[in-house]
């Protein structure tokens, strides 16, 4: 190996060192955040396993260029490296093919997908990467990749805020290495006649560099993914003390008409006076089916009516509030969101609760500056 | 048995790929360093000074690469502007001065907010001390900083366990015990490292020692990485000590609540006729410095021999501190405290009746953010 050789080899470890390291990162995020259960999270997974395909298997490629070896060798290593890359949007694929992910995904499409993804693999396997049969199947790889593409553009329609934000993010870092793999095929097949491979070569890592780094900034603490339009689902949230039976905040979710207006949630009560016999009615259902049911220890977790749910949840500093999130439909994010709300409200006025006893005048006022995290936490 | 360089044979290849993920690691440890420094708020020089010390390493590993791998041996007369010398030998000293500065950075951000031993910058002088001594030294002749440096280990590790029993004696209060003991074994193991890929080493025992100790460094910087995360910054321990007492008053004047930390006992009339006195300095300055209309919110000042004042007005109320130094932690926490009872108020103050009895739980909020 030569000294340029040797140098295209240590500048490609730097890809790798990166591209590990974020895929290390990927798995590690899914994994912290698992224990809240929401399926879409496996989208860290998708993109863990693409990173960490794409940088092997061009590494792969890149040690049988550079490597005198064993011929043997050589040609496994150099079939594995093509293997591994053009596996990578099978990967991406396949961690996401689940039902939460249908409404963006279409799984059928994506199975037969796959499938002809697999078939450049068996050739390069059955042939070899010379042969016209692997380079013209190269194409269906294509196939795959612009599926991928595909979902992340309507993954980063359906999504907002935050996490909206973050996949668009990594998409753009995505394009970046996907435009790297180009380059490596280029080096490998030299289908534009001019440059030399080594500049197509510096080019194409510098581009993987780049959209390593930018994915690595999309996926630093990456929040928990709630499933889509989550919040069109919410209609009420409320914190009734129950010692006092009074309602220490009242928030009414504003749902969005599709033309993209604010519309109120339509009530003929006064909202200050419905939250009251709210949190009065909340407090009786409880005694009164604690009683009936001689279960005074255990509290109720959900209340359901013909078109919405009722989720409680209780505190822990104090025990004696009880939130209430009504909601059109009990989905996962829900019971998610109304355990933060809760956390949060527990935090933010953590002072405040220690001494809520003591606290004389308007309370419902003071606690109404939770608007603020609440329209916050909706974002 | 003497190590040849550039290095060949086969073991090249495993050790470069090793020697290069080590140093980009380390850059790349700094660069995060670097990172977290700027997207702070609170500026943390200990932060630049960890950041330093990971780019100074890298840096010397990189020069280390390039005269180890890349650069001739071969003693050449007269050599640019020295008698004699090689590649090698001036890549080696560029690493070297890489390292110290690194170091020298790291030592002094730590010595800024501590003095280590004795005397405040004392480590600090005994690294420019030695980097004046390796400068004159390196244009004098190449070869005498491979000696030289080999002070540089025992100063820094000298300095090194001072900073961590400084820090553990704070620990014991703050419960930081065992995560400043962690601090020590990396350290040492990165130096072991250290030493294993030095040529006293590797003349006797030949390469695979220096691939040892160069994994061994990988781990062992990544651990310091992870160490150096956990430890809070050295001022976070002292600043507040430096309180005296807290005012929280009303713009109209109207004192909310008085907290003294001296445990002088709170007079009830004086506090209001502090804050109203308090309320219309603050209201002074305002308009003395305002150049159009005055500013609502921001810091004011005042300054006497071994008192310091220092006013925030926010939104709805100003916090006065009166303390014995002005420290930024000091000033960033007054701000942080105004806004955090602004917002847990924000609806009460709008439309305030006069009730101070609505605002009793700033006491425990007082105490979450200034309590010693």
């Amino acid at each position: 190996m030569n000294f340029l050789q040797e140098f295209q080899f240590l500048y490609y470890l730097i890809a790798v060192t990166l591209g590990v390291q974020l895929s290390i990162y990927f798995f590690y995020q899914y994994f912290k955040i698992q224990d809240v259960n929401m399926r879409l999270n496996r989208i860290l997974l998708s993109f863990g396993a693409f990173t960490l395909l794409t940088v092997f298997g061009a590494f792969c490629i890149l040690i049988t260029r550079l490597f005198e070896l064993d011929l043997t060798l050589e040609d496994v290593l150099y079939r594995t490296g093509f293997s591994a890359a053009l596996l990578s949007p099978v990967g991406f694929m396949a961690c996401i093919m689940i039902e939460e992910f249908s409404s963006i995904l279409n799984i059928k499409l994506s199975k037969i997908l796959i499938g002809l993804n697999l078939i450049p693999i068996a050739f390069i396997w059955i042939f070899s990467s010379e042969s016209m049969f692997f380079r013209v199947s190269i194409v269906l790889m294509v196939l795959s990749a612009l599926n991928c593409v595909y979902v992340q553009v309507k993954l980063i329609k359906r999504t907002l805020g935050d996490i909206r934000r973050r996949i668009t993010q990594f998409f753009v870092g995505e394009l970046f290495s996907l435009s790297a793999l180009i380059f490596a095929l280029q080096v490998s097949f030299g289908f534009i006649p001019f440059g030399t491979p080594e500049n197509w070569f510096f080019l194409g890592t510098s581009l993987l560099i780049i959209g390593f780094l930018t994915m690595f900034v999309a996926v630093n603490d990456f929040p928990p993914f709630y499933e889509f339009e989550w919040q069109l689902n919410l209609i009420h949230f409320l914190i009734i003390n129950q010692r006092t039976n009074i309602c220490l905040y009242s928030y009414i979710f504003h749902q969005e008409s599709e033309e993209g207006s604010l519309l109120s949630t339509q009530t003929n009560i006064n909202p200050d006076m419905k939250a009251t016999l709210f949190s009065g009615g909340i407090s009786g259902i409880n005694a009164v089916i604690s009683g009936i049911t001689d279960t005074t220890k255990e509290k109720i977790n959900k209340i359901k009516q013909e078109n919405s749910d009722i989720l409680l949840d209780y505190g822990v500093g104090p025990s004696y509030l009880t939130y209430a999130l009504v909601v059109k439909k009990d989905i996962k994010s829900a019971n998610i969101f109304l355990k933060s709300l809760k956390y949060q409200f527990e935090t933010f006025f953590k002072q405040i609760l220690i001494k809520l006893d003591s606290i004389q005048g308007d309370q419902n006022k003071l606690f109404s500056s939770f608007d603020i995290i609440v329209y916050g936490m909706l974002k | 048995m003497f190590v040849e360089f550039p290095i060949i044979g086969f073991i090249r290849a495993p050790l470069l790929i090793i020697e290069w993920i080590f140093a980009n690691i380390t850059f790349e440890l700094g660069l995060i360093f670097i990172l977290k420094y700027r997207k702070t708020e609170l500026k943390n020089l200990q932060e630049l000074g960890y950041a330093s010390m990971f780019f100074g390493y890298s840096g010397q590993w990189y020069f280390n690469i390039w005269s180890d791998y890349y650069s001739s041996q071969t003693i050449i007369h007269p050599f640019y502007l020295w008698s004699q010398g090689s590649y090698r030998l001036l890549f080696l000293n560029l690493g070297y001065f890489s390292v110290m500065v690194g170091a020298l950075f790291f030592i002094y951000f730590i010595e800024k907010y501590k003095i280590v031993l004795y005397r405040k910058f004392f480590f600090t002088f005994c690294f420019l001390l030695l980097i004046l001594i390796c400068t004159i030294a390196f244009f004098i002749n190449l070869t005498l900083n491979q000696s030289l440096t080999v002070l540089l280990w025992p100063i820094f590790l000298f300095f090194y366990i001072f900073f961590v029993f400084d820090l553990v004696k704070k620990a014991q209060k703050e419960k930081l015990f065992y995560g400043s003991i962690k601090l020590i074994i990396p350290v040492l193991a990165l130096a072991g490292g250290y030493l294993l890929t030095r040529a006293i080493m590797t003349d006797i025992f030949g390469l695979t020692i220096r691939l040892i100790g160069s994994l061994l460094q990988l781990v062992s910087i990544s651990l310091m990485y992870y160490v150096f995360g956990t430890i809070p910054p050295f001022s976070e321990f002292e600043w507040k000590d430096k309180i005296e007492d807290i005012y929280l008053i009303e713009k109209g004047g109207i004192a909310l609540f008085h907290k003294n930390f001296l445990k002088r006992k709170s007079d009830l009339v004086e506090d209001h006729l502090i804050s109203g006195a308090i309320s219309t300095v603050s209201i002074m300055l305002q308009e003395f410095f305002a150049e159009g209309a005055p500013e609502k919110e921001g810091f004011s000042i005042i300054k006497k021999k071994g008192k310091i004042i220092i006013i925030y007005s926010g939104e709805f109320v100003n916090c006065v501190v009166i303390c014995k130094e002005e420290l930024n932690f000091i000033k960033y926490y007054i701000k942080k405290f105004v806004q955090k009872f602004e917002t847990l108020y924000h609806n009460v103050l709008v439309e305030w009746n006069g009730d101070t009895n609505i605002f009793s739980p700033v006491e425990t909020l007082i105490d979450d953010y200034f309590s010693r």
